[in-house]
């Protein structure tokens, strides 16, 4: 073997170690070999460094998940398949912060606008509809009767009446339990128990034996505490009357049973690497709301602040699930009962919520097995709408069980006395998901 | 569903191709992310014609993919990539004959110009052009692709010394092509 070969040898790492003190010696001594030793170390570091050979277009990568029906790699998705031919096409960056990072910067500033515009539409409220509807009602009550009687109510929906200084306010607050639901979780105001917290008077208001006596059929939301609060500028003759019906969209989601809809297969848990694209969630919820509380339900629901979802993977990024949930939303609302008078109510409902959820999930952007998604929920109870926005983590333990977490914003519609009203709640929420 | 594929062997992503679309989706994306770059490589560097080559790349994980899910097996993966690349390569070859004069090769060159490796590796690519096929691929196989000597000798269906031999002299040919320049690069 001459030394040339010995020098290839060395260089293609395949020369025995024993030879290796042969060569280094006769390279010691021996300038044109060490010239020939570096002229081999070059070329392997220059052919190391062939970006183009070791680079396909993305027009191929493309080509190729394109032809298999594959959806191609997120890096390559958004190249225009048509725009250019094979030769010259536009190659993979692997290197750069933004490359790097660009997906997840990208997903994250979608999620981010888009929750941004959804809490836009919903705080403000200046939607069309409830901005009409609370003008309607404004003018209704300034046209209901005697002026002195009648708050000027300037914005319902920003519940500021405190903020008029020139009106004092007094407010008796009743305790309103429900005891017993009725169907679809409507309540009439016969089985409601009435409960005095406040040392101020109550006037007589149309109940007896501590019980609130209404006419039969009259609804409210649901089953849960209902506060009558009321100005001294309101009529005080009428307050606690709730004499007239929650226009509330009722029958929207009847949510009972839904929970007993998802009827899993027990084969589902003994593979769970089967190709099913599901997976099953279970999350639990820490509320806060945008208007403090001021009060709670007597008695929450059994795993209340709970979710469960059922998720499909429509797409690699991309889920679609069904969303049950049991959870509250603090309600503040205003009307005018029969005679005219306005009452204010708060309650805190024990709600049944179902409903659709979109979620994407990049799972791209993947450090340390922890990857973001954002998601939009639409959805209802049984007495309004709700919409949902959230972005969160996911963090995968295994292949089929996930540790997640995340925000929500809920905004709850629902209508009363004709106008439209929202409450509205953010959550943390944090649980496993299983897939399938 | 699996998220993170990068731990599977070759052989169970193989019988994850034989799943359905969404599955084998990603277990095909895991092993075009592992093999891409060393067929586009071979590819390349073998017909020294990008727009050939990224035909035949693509045409090379079609055709595997639809072999899978025909045959259901696959083993060997690089190699078997690899052959197909080879074999659309030599139909190719055989209907189209191309040759390269020896007259018509041209160095640019500048004197005193301080070239990096970018500049050596124009010059290595022009001189693999020089090569005859058989010591090309071989070429190409050990040192772009990184294969084994006894996967070469069993892609290009010779002997391990012939394989070893064939880099060898590929090799040492390329050296004295770039004789006169290479001193510029040490």
């Amino acid at each position: 073997m001459g030394y040339s070969e010995l020098i290839h040898d060395f260089t293609d790492e395949t020369l025995e170690s024993v030879r290796e003190p042969e060569l280094f010696n006769v390279l010691a001594s021996n300038e044109e070999l060490r010239s020939e030793f570096k002229q081999q170390l070059a070329m392997k570091s220059a052919i190391r460094t062939d970006a183009k050979a070791y680079t396909p277009a993305a027009q191929s990568t493309l080509q190729i998940f394109k032809s298999l029906g594959f959806v191609p790699p997120a890096p390559i998705a958004g190249i225009n398949s048509g725009s250019a031919g094979t030769a010259g096409a536009t190659t993979i960056k692997s290197a750069g912060f933004f490359s790097k990072f660009g997906t997840a910067m990208i997903t994250g500033a979608v999620a981010v606008v888009a929750t941004g515009v959804i809490a836009y539409w919903l705080f403000n409220s200046q939607m069309d509809g409830l901005k009409n509807d609370n003008k309607n009602l404004t003018v209704a009550l300034q046209n209901a009767g005697k002026k002195s009687d009648i708050p000027v109510v300037q914005n319902f929906a920003k519940d500021d009446v405190k903020s008029q200084s020139a009106i004092p306010e007094k407010v008796k607050i009743k305790y309103i339990y429900i005891q017993n639901p009725v169907d679809n979780g409507l309540l009439t105001k016969d089985n409601r128990q009435l409960k005095q917290s406040s040392s101020g008077n109550i006037p007589d208001d149309g109940m007896e034996n501590g019980k609130l006596s209404t006419d039969n059929g009259e609804q409210v939301t649901d089953n849960s505490p209902l506060t009558i609060r009321n100005s001294l500028l309101f009529d005080k003759a009428n307050v606690g009357r709730v004499g007239y019906n929650l226009d509330i969209m009722n029958g929207l989601m009847p949510m009972n049973g839904i929970g007993n809809n998802f009827e899993l297969d027990d084969s589902f848990l003994g593979n769970v690497r089967t190709n099913l694209g599901l997976s099953f969630e279970i999350l639990n919820m820490e509320n806060w709301f945008d208007k403090t509380p001021t009060i709670s339900p007597k008695e929450y629901n059994k795993f209340n602040n709970t979710s469960i979802a059922l998720f499909y993977s429509l797409f690699e990024d991309f889920q679609i699930g069904v969303d049950y949930r049991r959870e509250t939303f603090f309600q503040r609302f205003e009307g005018l009962d029969k005679d005219g008078k306005l009452n204010r109510y708060e309650q805190q409902p024990n709600f049944e919520s179902a409903g659709l959820v979109f979620r994407y999930a990049n799972k791209d952007f993947n450090l340390w097995e922890i990857y973001p998604y954002a998601q939009f929920y639409g959805g209802g109870t049984n007495v309004g709408y709700i919409l949902r926005g959230g972005l969160g983590l996911r963090y995968s333990l295994m292949d089929y069980l996930s540790f997640v977490l995340g925000v929500n914003y809920s905004n709850l519609l629902y209508k009363y006395g004709g106008a439209s009203w929202q409450s509205n709640r953010y959550d943390l929420n944090y649980g496993v998901s299983i897939e399938f | 569903m699996m998220n993170n594929l990068t731990g599977y062997t070759d052989d169970e992503l193989i019988e994850i191709l034989d799943e359905d679309k969404s599955i084998s989706e990603r277990a095909f994306q895991e092993l075009y992310n592992r093999y891409s770059s060393m067929v586009h490589a071979y590819c390349m560097r073998v017909l020294n014609d990008q727009e050939l080559a990224e035909d035949f790349f693509q045409e090379t994980f079609i055709k595997f993919f639809q072999h899978v899910k025909a045959n259901h097996e696959a083993s060997n993966v690089p190699g078997f990539l690899i052959t197909i690349a080879r074999n659309l390569l030599l139909n190719y070859k055989r209907d189209k004959r191309t040759m390269v004069s020896l007259d018509g090769f041209e160095i640019k060159s500048e004197k005193n110009q301080n070239y990096e490796n970018r500049e050596l590796l124009e010059l290595i690519t022009y001189a693999m052009d020089l090569l005859e096929f058989d010591y090309r691929e071989a070429f190409v196989l050990r040192e772009y692709d990184g294969l084994p000597y006894t996967e070469i000798a069993e892609i290009t269906g010779t002997t391990l010394t012939n394989a070893k031999s064939r880099v060898f002299r590929a090799k040492q040919k390329i050296k004295e092509i770039l004789q006169p320049y290479l001193q510029e690069f040490i």
